[in-house]
């Protein structure tokens, strides 16, 4: 996964979200919980990005119950994540001095 | 419950359909069903809902519907889904609804668009290529360039609303197609470079208008005045005697019995339009020894602001021997501004005033002096027509 691109927050939070599989609405609701509040995502966007990442194999369709469908994490799509979260940190960590400037 | 039908914005304007349709429920018209042209609205009590168009996104899907499961997803958020049409999706929410716009990021949006234009394009390509490649097929079954232009000269004068009908059609379509993948590539672009989607727009401006829907009005106009020709036009019987600016063979000696031709009979036609009015007759008379002597006539009176001298080049092209009026001799015929005939042949062409003819007459002589006779009596009758 060195080649990784950057993730946008759509599919850093979805793959967050899907840590528990779920449905679309489900993780649109999960996703506003854990940005707390910050992030209302359209359904668009979350349809979008669902249809991206089970064609790249990050997501995986688990069950479907009449019109709904649920998804879980891959491993690869985890791997991808974590990748996410690694860089998503170091850049935090490498800003750490604006925090030791303030005081 | 009553209805209504109202013309809606063109497909690919997005905003302007979702600003549309937000219009009309406000009015207390909520959409029902989207046709090609109009949408149908059904009565309610006026209310500020929002509407919003999702592109099938062809990207990821095969055909032009949405998944079962993204309506879902959508209809949990709080979007009704109303109707479809082609590619394109309707979802209301009502009036204090919180459902959440379908996209944060324009960019998510644009890549939905990725299909549809590229699908516009391509389309626009095909049928600039199709008829490019039609182009001279019809030419050449018209005579070419020069006899399909004559054509539609002729046709200006004697059903100008067919001629007319056909650009406008053209025009529309081309129109149209142009506009649709400007548009989606407007739409597109602007998403891509992280501009929402307006989804209030102002209102189209007059040559919008004109463009998405006067062309195709002015075409079913010309239409209109096609089937107004047919209803008016007078045919029946060629009289015995002519009751218009014409001659029948009686007037250069021939009084036989009328007979007919190839189970034609003798006929007059005659019709008016903007520009003209005119006669297309045709009679036979009998002709003891011979096959019978044929007269087909075109007459056309011009209306006042038309010079038939600019007009009457165009009456010969697509005849079936001398095509051109350079290969007539002009001749000299007293009562007529100018007169043709082909020697040895059988057509004549004269003018008079805002009169016209073309004349083919055929006795199986195929003499000079009986096509000046003809040119005579024409000049004879036409004196009194000034």
């Amino acid at each position: 996964m060195s080649e990784q691109g950057p993730m946008t927050e759509a599919m850093y939070y979805i793959l967050l979200a899907l840590l528990k599989p779920g449905h679309g609405y489900g993780m649109m609701q999960r996703i506003k919980e854990l940005s707390g509040g910050r992030l209302v995502m359209g359904p668009g966007t979350l349809y979008g990005v669902l249809s991206r990442m089970n064609k790249d194999g990050w997501i995986v369709l688990e069950s479907q119950d009449g019109r709904r469908k649920n998804y879980a994490i891959t491993d690869l799509g985890r791997e991808a994540l974590l990748t996410e979260y690694h860089r998503l940190k170091r850049l935090v960590t490498d800003g750490n001095m604006l925090e030791e400037e303030r005081r | 419950m009553k209805y209504t039908w109202r013309i809606h914005p063109s497909d690919y304007a997005l905003g302007e359909n979702e600003k549309f349709y937000s219009d009309m429920e406000a009015k207390g018209w909520r959409l029902v069903k989207r046709g090609t042209r109009r949408s149908k609205f059904g009565r309610v009590e006026p209310s500020r809902a929002r509407y919003r168009v999702e592109v099938a996104n062809t990207s990821f899907l095969d055909g032009e519907d949405l998944p079962e499961e993204q309506i879902a997803v959508y209809e949990d958020c709080g979007w009704e889904y109303v109707t479809s049409r082609g590619m394109l999706h309707f979802f209301r929410a009502p009036a204090g609804s919180d459902a959440p716009e379908f996209y944060q990021d324009p960019r998510q949006q644009a890549e939905t668009l990725k299909g549809l234009r590229r699908g516009l394009f391509v389309g626009l390509l095909i049928s600039t290529a199709l008829s490019a490649l039609l182009a001279p097929v019809v030419l050449t079954f018209s005579g070419g360039t020069a006899g399909f232009l004559a054509q539609m000269r002729q046709m200006w004068l004697t059903a100008p609303g067919l001629p007319g009908f056909w650009v406008l059609m053209i025009l529309s379509a081309v129109a149209e197609s142009i506009i649709d993948v400007w548009q989606i590539g407007r739409t597109y672009r602007r998403l891509k470079k992280g501009v929402p989607l307006d989804h209030e727009p102002k209102g189209r401006g007059v040559i919008r208008l004109v463009l998405d829907h006067g062309l195709r009005w002015a075409a079913y106009l010309c239409l209109a005045l096609v089937a107004a020709q047919l209803v008016t036009m007078q045919r029946g019987d060629m009289p015995l005697e002519p009751d218009g600016p014409y001659i029948v063979l009686s007037d250069i000696g021939w009084n036989g019995e009328r007979t007919s031709s190839f189970g034609n009979t003798s006929e007059r036609e005659h019709t008016r339009t903007f520009f003209s009015e005119y006669w297309d007759n045709r009679e036979y008379v009998e002709n003891p020894g011979h096959v019978e002597t044929t007269l087909y006539q075109n007459v056309y009176r011009l209306s006042p602001w038309l010079d038939p001298m600019d007009w009457v080049g165009s009456l010969t092209v697509n005849q079936t021997f001398e095509k051109s009026l350079d290969e007539y001799t002009p001749v000299e015929i007293e009562g007529l501004d100018a007169a043709w005939l082909v020697e040895g042949g059988m057509e004549v062409v004269a003018v008079k005033g805002r009169l016209m003819a073309y004349i083919t007459y055929l006795d199986s002589t195929y003499s000079t002096e009986r096509l000046t006779e003809v040119l005579k009596a024409l000049a004879d009758r036409w004196a009194v027509y000034e």
